[in-house]
């Protein structure tokens, strides 16, 4: 079984800016694609809006 | 795209997400949109293994408040994968992975953060996703198991006519 791959990773943001995105550096790509977000915020905000790949939309 | 869990420390979170995908071309844009009003930091790391299907099976979280972090323990059989991540919200620092994981991602932010990426070839043991911060701080870490990622089965059987004389 091989191991999972690095796929890149975007450049964190400090401010009110709330979109961050990155492009994939292998592929095409057959099989699971895992996404970890993490955030901080006071205000309470406990899920992202969305999550998207390749185009294709995800959840709310 | 399936929520696997999210892990709160105060005002710290951390999720992991996944999909199975087929064929998604390199150079493909991934993106999170946040409804965050707060000037705070956020972050986006990816990763991917070349199966084509890998069941989510166990997930577990926790949070500590050292240099050292972990999820807590969950069993990972042999042919499964443990994928993991860590939140450090109260100061920036580099992470060395421990307890046989991999780091995949380990980003940080001047001002006031952390977070980190790692995964786990299960060998029918509990395991944690688990590192050690470069300096102490609030952690929220959680991790998932996943399938084998057995091959899809094939949509048509040909089966071998005898031949009659």
């Amino acid at each position: 079984m091989a191991a999972p791959a690095t796929l890149g990773q975007a450049t964190p943001i400090v401010g009110t800016g709330n979109s961050i995105s990155h492009t994939t550096t292998s592929g095409p790509i057959t099989g699971k694609l895992w996404f970890t977000v993490g955030w901080n915020d006071s205000a309470g905000a406990t899920t992202v809006s969305s999550l998207t790949y390749g185009g294709s939309s995800a959840r709310a | 795209v399936t929520l696997v869990g999210t892990v709160t420390n105060g005002s710290n979170h951390e999720s992991i997400y996944h999909v199975d995908v087929v064929g998604l071309a390199n150079a493909s844009t991934i993106a999170v949109t946040f409804s965050s009003v707060n000037a705070q930091s956020k972050y986006l790391q990816t990763g991917s293994r070349p199966t084509t299907r890998a069941t989510h099976i166990l997930t577990t979280s926790g949070t500590t408040g050292t240099t050292a972090w972990t999820s807590g323990s969950i069993a990972v059989n042999s042919g499964e994968t443990s994928y993991g991540a860590c939140y450090g919200g109260s100061t920036s620092a580099t992470n060395t992975a421990s307890g046989g994981n991999t780091e995949i991602h380990d980003q940080n932010l001047a001002t006031d953060s952390s977070t980190t990426t790692c995964f786990q070839l299960g060998t029918g043991t509990s395991i944690a996703s688990s590192g050690t911060w470069t300096a102490s701080e609030t952690n929220g870490a959680i991790t998932a198991s996943f399938g084998a990622g057995a091959s899809a089965a094939p949509l048509l059987t040909f089966q071998p006519i005898p031949f009659m004389t």
